[in-house]
């Protein structure tokens, strides 16, 4: 048994020379469950009887001293400390997480963007007619302007793969009046080889605004406002004349280049502009087919690539990583 | 288009232009820019709407509207005392086929080599030059976008040329020696005897100008363009001419063109004799006229232009601007309607002139739509659990399908594919999954947990059914090991987890488990999940020949959910106050046989309790050597609630009697003893 009066000396001593810092972990070392004095006071039944009373005074007394002495030099938050080593750089115990595809993840930009401007979502088959497809959206049989988009036909049938989402446009004013905002999100299927900027089957976001009094002023606006959102506020666009039949007049949207800002670099081919999509005010002809009113009504469309608004955002400059579904690919990288 | 710079310098003046931003700003951007020696040759891209620019002069002519630079028209020939071509005919069999055809006689043309201006400019359009009528005809395409065709004389049989319907039967071996069928959707110029030139599209074998200083005829035509094109696709024949004729053609091109043909032909070859030529036609069309509104024009671009600065630009594209009309030019053959008059002001007033205009107006507002709610939520919540979304093409080819189902006949088929690899559409997104778990496997990845939202079709009775779905593949193991786990592989329960969470999540309730009966699964671990008899989602393990099929490793599972019904079957959220009073708990450990289902098990149960409310937790199945061989032993947590009572400890141990009473009658199974 050591000499409580020893003890005594050095626990004050390392007491007093302690820095606040410390006094947890000294707490713990006497008066914890498995500290010094405890350990004495529950190795007084092993200590011959004739001790044991003075042993036990002595080393209460001496507890309520060291007690006293962390009351009075306040330990903060003592009970935190479980006194077990506690390796924290270990990983935690977690679940990781999946990633969402790019395509899908442009998707929701897009998608979120025109909610904002009021523009609601609508689906269409992928299997489509003709008449859908191309005759209501003026796009007549034996008309150069099908040569556009060379089209998968079904066998046994006179249905084809949707070229576009626009079909989808006709079905919606089919089926309602104006005022109409939306937007259709979905796969089309074009005959094209597989390469690093193209694919048989993508997805388009097809767009529709039909109301009294909307003009080419809106047009801009409007799909300048999506550029500005989805890549960034300094964004430019500009408008070029095309051709649509679909829509009059017909216009190409390109946005200064997203890689060099508009100085000139080899993915906008020195331009300093990125086309990305086609619109323009709908065709009166367009109206017709599904029984509007041309003259109180007018509108504007648009169609863009999503796999090409998702390689532009994320810097993919090979179409075919979005279908190879690779999971190191699909993960994503910081830069 | 190839556009070369001095050439088209010849109708207008282009020093001090950028060119390739006012073509672009017209709709017509620069593809490329080729230098031939001193020469700029600009590669425009030319919409299907313009066949006019597909022309030097219409080129011009849009340059001109833009900078209302002056237009310097080419000059033409002008008949004065020819000679009449006499004992010849020309006989047009249908004026809608042909609404013009113009022949005309040359004589004492010598075949020989284009001076170098000629030749050169052929060559900017990218022709090889080969003698002076060949070339000619081909400048006067590229010029004024008019194709002409010349023949020798001698070709025709008869004295006659006849435009006309070919009869079945009928046969040509074009200038290319490919021997084609005729039949009557193709137009022809024959002879008295047989056809000798595909009307628009190409000549015949003999057709071509071989021989010296003997009597040719140049012939310069209308015809209709759908019949060109359908011609030129069902021969499969597209040449210069072709593409130009399906274009559209005009009235007036036919005689414009033979008389600026003529007048250089004059000029190269001197000697050269020109009889009159026969032009047959039924009545010159009346030009297009349409109603101009100034104000229609300013309400669409959005932008108040003036009424001169409309007019102004309407002037430059030489249309006849009166106070309420234009007349248009026939070789503008896309302006018909006054909408097609606002395009026209607003490209050459230039969009970027045209302020932008943000609004969300009244009565509009973006609406709910569930389907694409619900597969946000799940594509986010299986992310957040590890899961990576796939996009595949969705296509799938005839042998996969073979393989899975045994008969293609019920799959939907491409008439057209690119390759037989993505001929099929496919049934399900599941079957491109398993290529994409194949991939990941040879990247060295075993922890496959991948979905996708695509659909399925098939063909239906009267339609093709198209269905939303959700697959998800399983592959390997849920995680890689790390210090706190020691993960196992993937088995059926995993699967049937993700199953079961999703209809959770989406709060469908009342799904039964049945087995299932997929072609892609192994028949004893395949599961069927249905609300009353309607299936709304499958899930199972793939069958081994499968994966053998695919040369992947075994032990794939996968899930396919139906998404159209899984919507409706989502119950609207309700909310009730939880029981204030508290339950009563009963284990039970049953024994019986291993063939009895725990489905079954969980069905009588459930129809025997007779108290307000019971939870039953399955929570430790054992097989070995403290219970019989051939039995299993099945713990099961009962939760009884009064839900307005406390129950009572007697009527909790009558109803326990009764399911143990049950369970004993209906699967022989008792009470595990301690």
């Amino acid at each position: 048994m050591r000499d409580i009066k020893e003890l005594r000396e050095e626990i004050l001593t390392s007491l007093k020379n302690a820095s606040s810092s410390e006094y947890e972990a000294l707490k713990i070392k006497y008066l914890g469950r498995k500290g010094v004095i405890t350990s004495i006071l529950r190795g007084l039944k092993e200590v011959p009887k004739e001790e044991r009373k003075v042993i036990g005074m002595e080393a209460n007394k001496l507890k309520k001293e060291i007690e006293e002495f962390f009351r009075q030099h306040k330990v903060k938050g003592a009970k935190s400390y479980s006194g077990k080593f506690t390796d924290y750089t270990l990983p935690g115990r977690r679940i990781f997480p999946g990633a969402v595809h790019p395509v899908s993840r442009a998707l929701d930009e897009i998608i979120d963007i025109f909610m904002r401007l009021g523009f609601s979502i609508e689906y269409g088959p992928e299997i489509e007619s003709d008449y859908y497809n191309f005759e209501a959206l003026n796009v007549p049989e034996h008309h150069p302007s099908r040569d556009m988009q060379d089209t998968f036909y079904i066998a046994g049938s006179d249905r084809l793969l949707r070229t576009h989402t626009s079909p989808v446009q006709i079905r919606t004013m089919e089926n309602r009046k104006p005022p109409i905002r939306m937007i259709a999100p979905g796969r089309c299927y074009r005959k094209d080889e597989i390469d690093p900027s193209h694919s048989p089957v993508f997805h388009q976001v097809e767009g529709l605004y039909v109301d009294e009094n909307v003009t080419f002023a809106d047009l801009k606006g409007i799909l300048s406002a999506f550029a500005r959102e989805f890549f960034g506020p300094d964004t430019k666009t500009r408008f070029t004349p095309s051709f649509f039949p679909f829509t009059e007049p017909s216009s190409e949207m390109y946005v200064s280049c997203v890689f060099c800002g508009g100085k000139g670099c080899s993915v906008c081919q020195h331009t300093g502009w990125l086309e990305v999509l086609g619109c323009g005010l709908v065709n009166p002809k367009v109206f017709q087919y599904v029984g509007y009113n041309t003259e109180k009504y007018s509108g504007f469309a648009f169609g863009l690539g999503v796999e090409r608004f998702a390689m532009l955002k994320y810097g993919i400059d090979d179409m075919r990583l979005l279908f190879e579904n690779n999971m190191e690919f699909l993960k994503g990288v910081i830069k | 288009m190839r556009v070369s710079l001095e050439w088209l310098n010849e109708y207008i003046e282009t020093d001090g232009l950028d060119l390739p931003v006012i073509l672009e700003e017209c709709g017509f951007p620069v593809e490329e820019i080729i230098k031939v020696g001193d020469d700029n040759v600009y590669d425009i891209e030319v919409t299907a709407n313009r066949p006019d620019m597909l022309s030097m002069l219409g080129v011009a002519r849009e340059i001109r509207a833009k900078t209302g630079r002056k237009l310097r028209l080419p000059e033409t020939y002008e008949f004065k005392d020819e000679n009449r071509w006499r004992d010849f005919s020309v006989k047009v069999e249908n004026f809608d086929d042909t609404p013009r055809y113009i022949a005309c006689k040359l004589a004492h043309v010598p075949v020989k080599e284009s001076p170098d201006w000629l030749k050169r400019r052929i060559k900017s359009y990218g022709l090889n030059p080969k003698n002076v009528l060949v070339d000619l005809t081909n400048y006067i395409a590229v010029e004024l976008g008019q194709p002409l065709h010349a023949f020798s004389e001698s070709l025709v049989e008869g004295k006659t040329i006849n435009v006309r319907r070919a009869v079945k039967g009928e046969e040509i071996v074009t200038l290319l020696g490919e021997k084609k069928e005729l039949d009557n959707s193709i137009l022809v110029i024959a002879d008295a005897e047989k056809p000798i030139a595909l009307a628009g599209i190409i000549g015949g074998e003999e057709s071509g100008v071989k021989r010296n200083s003997e009597s040719f005829i140049i012939e310069s035509a209308y015809f209709n363009p759908i019949l060109v094109r359908k011609g030129s696709k069902k021969l499969n024949i597209k040449t210069d001419a072709s593409y130009r004729f399906e274009r559209g053609g005009y009235f007036t091109s036919p005689d414009f063109a033979l008389k600026r043909f003529l007048y250089l032909l004059k000029e190269i070859v001197p000697e050269v004799e020109i009889y009159l030529p026969i032009d047959v036609y039924d009545k010159i069309p009346e030009p297009v006229k349409i109603e101009l509104d100034r104000d229609f024009i300013r309400e669409r671009l959005g932008y108040n232009i003036s009424d001169e600065e409309i007019d102004t630009i309407l002037k430059r594209f030489d249309f006849e601007v009166k106070k309420d009309s234009v007349v248009i030019p026939d070789y503008r053959r896309d302006l018909f309607e006054p909408i097609d008059l606002v395009e026209e002001v607003g490209r050459i007033f230039g969009y970027s002139n045209i302020p932008d205009r943000v609004r969300v107006p009244e009565g509009v507002y973006a609406r709910n739509n569930n389907l694409f709610n619900m597969v946000r939520t799940i594509r986010d919540t299986l992310v957040g659990l590890g899961y990576y979304e796939n996009v595949t093409l969705g296509l799938v080819s005839k042998r996969e399908l073979g393989k899975i189902y045994g008969n293609v006949d019920n799959f939907v088929r491409i008439a057209n594919p690119i390759n037989v690899n993505i001929e099929y559409m496919t049934p399900t997104p599941s079957i491109n999954l398993l290529k994409v778990v194949k991939n990941n496997i040879l990247k060295s990845i075993r922890n496959i947990k991948i979905f996708e939202f695509g659909r399925g079709f098939a063909k239906g009775k009267d339609a093709f059914i198209e269905k939303n779905i959700l697959s998800v593949m399983l592959f390997g193991m849920p995680d890689e090991k790390e210090w706190y786990n020691s993960p196992k592989s993937f088995d059926l329960f995993d699967i049937k987890g993700v199953a079961e969470y999703i209809f959770d999540l989406m709060h469908v309730a009342e799904v039964k488990t049945d087995r299932g009966e997929y072609p892609l699964y192994m028949k004893d671990e395949s599961v069927s999940y249905k609300i009353g008899d309607v299936e709304i989602a499958q899930c199972g393990r793939i069958r081994k020949d499968i994966e053998n099929f695919y040369e992947i490793e075994n032990g794939i599972y996968s899930l396919d959910i139906d998404l159209d019904k899984l919507l409706d079957y989502t119950k609207e959220r309700s909310y009730e106050r939880p029981s204030a009073y508290p339950s009563v708990y009963r284990d039970l450990a049953l024994v019986m046989d291993r063939s009895v289902l725990f489905g079954d098990l969980l069905n009588v149960i459930y129809s025997v309790n007779s108290l307000p409310s019971l939870k039953v937790k399955l929570f430790d199945i054992y097989i070995g050597k403290q219970i019989p061989e051939g039995k299993k032993s099945m713990a099961v947590n009962l939760e009884f609630n009064g839900l307005t009572r406390t129950l009572k400890d007697d009527e909790v141990e009558v109803v326990v009697g009764k399911i143990v009473e049950s369970l004993k009658e209906k699967f022989g199974a008792y009470l595990r003893e301690k």
